[in-house]
């Protein structure tokens, strides 16, 4: 047996019903280190570009972290890794739970599924044991029926269990897959690639372990990461309030994502935060990912009233400003209702609230027929009609099916002006963050390769509200007056230090809200605990580098399927409308418009400062500017020849000026 | 004299308090008036909120949604119709 | 004498604890080695912390052929004498806890031996609290 690793990757081939294993090479561990990072390489191995994300070519990979199966905190994280039907390019989705520990102490580090199967099957993993089963009689269940389905047929109750809902099985393009019940591998629709494998779940049970090198440093270093977690000051708001407890803060900053992106700001957003669920009868419990020390993740109970007998993981921030202030709802019930439905048909939140909130701007505007609505009453905090979109959406049915191809295909078929509010760029829904009101952000989500979401770098330091963030933001620049959200200086090497650190940590299988969340555990300190653990050592720089390498990779694959710098955009409403709670009086598109001084602040994620951002961050990853492909010198570099000989052949190495 | 409005998240629900200050005043000011206003039992029992109050290490203090820390922290000056709101410290995503 | 009490409504089900007791007494980490162990309701949210209640008059003890088992007199722990235990399992049998466990690679019985005073298991459930030695 290896270090940290089981050293296994267990392929399943779907169409020609063949099992298989592999051994992870050394070398890619301190080249990928793991999990999103090796995800990234096998996914590159495996296929050429232009493949159908939804047919059999398309590979569906599980990734485990390094430091998973330890006490390392947080390192519980798996990821999921395919080609996404909804952009058409890269994918990773990361998920918690305790699904990516189970398949580790199984002895496989990675499962690789290729091909389609005719009818449903199910993988049953048990140790080393593979079955293709046969799942007919699980197709249409929900994901909550599936597990216990399951549990009783394999006869074990402490079976981990991954798993698409009617969502995945009925090809919804932001179709999840479910893990442990109710953690998401959320975005991006991995959930309708696995629906198109006729893969209904994986089923795994491992009696195995995991060995550290080094015992006494592995130990050490890990309580020093634990210690500086407890230490950060919001460390116990985390297990109190969740994520959940970010809402109040986000809405008085103008920056909480309200009626569709109309608004950054909902009165009596507090009814639908954090501290409110906390004292309400409504959060049963906190839970916790895979060696989780903080556990921020809620489980909620509806016992009474119209949604009596709900009962759900989450409300999540991002799913309460989807599902509530998005569709202008401060109703907690509706959101942890509509929550449920995504997390038992296995449904991307936030993707959903995106649709149901374009649906209701387009209701407003009048743009859908008698026959499309079906009676549908899609008015702005309509609590039923929301729940009920959801059910729609999940099952195909009426208005449901147009949305469940995503914002982008759904705005291209109704038109009538409605590209103009889809909040989308690359084809995927953007999540709950107002980059007109936070620029490093804004170029995040521009160059995130699965398109405009937050979990490629969360670059929280940039508000100036935390010390720790101020510290991290005057390392990165030099100066803590860049610690601020309006300003254009600096957020490409923000942005930059972020996604590097973001991919490594994705990659040892931590959760991303040890660091960057939090400010307590530096890539030092993580370059510590993987040095212990596989037994050779491992510096900041070389980690950090990793993670660049990761990225860098990710990015190539854009690269072959036919990318270029004109993706790396913004939603159209983020580009060309400002921010009404942020812009003050009528002269702000005067101001937008025949702007006198490009360093004033105006709420608008305009091209100009668009294009100056992304200028920056190209150059300082040395990739060519126009294209935005990385050079010859810069892959040679970041040791990824390997990835040239294809890039070249499709004249996508440029050269260099 | 100005006329300022502060938002105080010290528990879910936030009290709201509008406050009159000479021109020019800052940020600190503003919390000191808060806190004797607070001290003189307005907001219910104050114990609680004193705390909190007293915890400026512990807060997020945003005028008109901007951290004062990226404007001139606590020496900030305030201008009429401002919106102060004080928060405890957060995080996620 | 101090207790290690575990506290089931505020149990995450994160299984920290699992994680590092195997691999404080066994060279490695997993579920099967852990002394502690959390029993899932995944789909209603519940988790349950289970291990030795350390009991006054404890029927392991008792059930014991070979005088393997005894109270440790300092932290009031069942210890388990290797050198005596014969691998017979009379002392699974009898705790009606169903927290003594066996290790079939050694055929030795296994608890909870509370770290010899210093539990690992509550250093790493500061947030949550749902285990503390008091």
């Amino acid at each position: 047996m290896r270090f940290a690793i089981a050293g296994k990757i267990l392929h399943v081939d779907l169409s020609k019903r063949k099992i298989w294993t592999e051994s992870v090479p050394e070398e890619w561990i301190h080249k990928f280190i793991g999990s999103r990072g090796v995800n990234a390489k096998i996914l590159w191995d495996s296929m050429g570009s232009g493949i159908d994300p939804l047919g059999p070519e398309n590979t569906l990979i599980f990734g485990t972290g390094t430091l998973s199966g330890t006490f390392a905190p947080t390192s519980g994280r798996t990821t999921v890794t395919c080609k996404s039907p909804t952009t058409h390019l890269y994918l990773k989705t990361n998920v918690g739970g305790h699904w990516g520990t189970e398949l580790k102490f199984a002895g496989y580090d990675y499962l690789v599924v290729h091909g389609a199967a005719i009818t449903p099957v199910y993988l049953w993993i048990d140790d080393g044991k593979v079955e293709i089963r046969d799942a007919r009689h699980l197709w249409g269940k929900d994901v909550r029926e599936t597990t216990s389905l399951l549990h009783e047929e394999i006869g074990d109750p402490a079976t981990q269990v991954a798993v698409i809902g009617q969502g995945g099985e009925n090809l919804v393009y932001f179709a999840a897959i479910m893990v442990s019940v109710y953690n998401a591998a959320a975005r991006g629709g991995a959930g309708a690639v696995m629906g198109s494998k006729r893969l209904k779940a994986v089923a795994v049970r491992g009696h195995g372990s995991v060995k550290v090198a080094d015992g006494k440093e592995f130990y050490r270093s890990c309580h020093v990461a634990i210690k500086n977690s407890y230490e950060d000051a919001t460390a116990k708001f985390a297990h109190l309030y969740g994520t959940a407890g970010s809402v109040p803060m986000v809405n008085e900053a103008r920056a909480f994502p309200a009626y569709n992106f109309r608004r950054g700001y909902i009165e009596g957003a507090e009814k639908i935060g954090g501290p409110y669920l906390a004292e309400s009868k409504y959060l049963k419990r906190r839970l916790g990912c895979n060696a989780c020390i903080f556990c921020c993740h809620r489980y909620c109970e509806i016992k009474e009233g119209k949604y009596a007998g709900c009962y759900t993981g989450g409300p999540e921030y991002e799913t309460i400003s989807a599902l509530g202030a998005g569709c202008g709802s401060i109703d907690l019930e509706v959101v942890i209702k509509a929550n449920e439905l995504c997390n038992i048909y296995g449904l991307d939140t936030i993707s959903a609230g995106n649709l149901i909130q374009w649906a209701m701007e387009g209701y407003e505007k009048k743009i859908f027929t008698e026959q499309q609505l079906e009676g549908l009453r899609l008015e702005w905090g309509n609590g039923e009609v929301i729940v009920e979109m959801v059910r729609r959406i999940a099952h195909r049915q009426g208005l449901g099916n147009i949305l469940a191809d995503g914002v982008k295909r759904a705005a291209e078929k109704i038109g009538c002006g409605s590209e103009k509010w889809a909040i989308q760029a690359k084809g995927l829904e953007q999540s709950r963050v107002e980059t007109r009101a936070a620029f490093g952000y804004a170029l995040a989500f521009a160059v995130n390769p699965r398109g405009p979401d937050h979990l490629h770098s969360e670059t929280i330091a940039e508000f100036g509200t935390r010390p720790g963030g101020r510290r991290l933001i005057k390392k990165i620049t030099g100066d803590e007056k860049y610690a601020n959200p309006r300003l254009i200086e600096k957020r490409a090497d923000i942005v930059r230090w972020h996604e590097d650190c973001f991919a490594a940590t994705d990659s040892l299988g931590l959760c991303a809200f040890i660091n960057t969340s939090r400010f307590g555990v530096d890539p030092q300190q993580m370059a510590d605990m993987f040095s212990a653990a596989i037994g050779k050592r491992v510096t900041e720089e070389e980690l950090m580098e990793a993670g660049r390498r990761i990225l860098t990779l990710e990015k190539c694959f854009n690269v072959r399927e036919g990318a270029t710098r004109a993706d790396d955009v913004l939603p159209w409403r983020l580009m060309n409308e400002p921010l009404e709670s942020l812009a003050r009086g009528q002269d702000v598109m005067k101001a937008v418009e025949g702007k006198t001084n490009p360093e004033d602040f105006t709420p608008i994620n305009s091209p100009a400062m668009l294009n100056r951002m992304l200028d920056e961050y190209y150059e300082l990853h040395n990739w060519d500017k126009q294209t935005s492909w990385p050079y010859r010198e810069t892959l040679e570099k970041l040791d990824l020849k390997e990835v040239i000989p294809e890039l070249e052949s499709k004249g996508k190495i440029p050269r260099k000026k | 004299m100005i006329h300022v409005k502060a938002k105080i998240f010290s528990q879910a629900i936030p009290d709201y308090s509008e406050i009159d200050l000479d021109e020019g005043s800052s940020v600190e000011t503003l919390l000191v008036r808060i806190r004797e206003w607070v001290a003189l039992g307005n907001l219910g029992s104050g114990g609680h909120k004193m705390a909190f109050l007293n915890n400026t290490g512990g807060l997020v203090v945003l005028l008109n949604g901007m951290s004062i820390y990226t404007l001139s922290g606590w020496e900030t000056p305030l201008r009429d119709g401002d919106e102060v709101s004080l928060l405890p410290m957060f995080a996620g995503g | 004498m101090k207790r290690l009490l575990a506290h089931p409504n505020k149990c995450t089900g994160c299984r920290s604890c699992m994680l590092i007791c195997s691999f404080m007494h066994t060279d490695a980490c997993s579920y099967h080695g852990s002394r502690i162990k959390i029993v899932s309701d995944e789909g209603h949210g519940i988790h349950t912390p289970t291990l030795c209640q350390f009991c006054e008059d404890p029927p392991c003890v008792s059930a014991c052929p070979a005088e393997a088992l005894s109270k440790n007199p300092k932290t009031n722990s069942i210890q388990v004498d290797a050198s005596l235990c014969n691998g017979c399992q009379a002392c699974i049998s009898a705790c009606p806890f169903g927290t003594m466990f066996f290790d079939p690679e050694n055929q030795k019985a296994f608890t909870c031996d509370l770290c010899q005073g210093d539990p690992e298991c509550v250093k790493v459930c500061q947030l949550p609290e749902a285990l503390s030695y008091v």
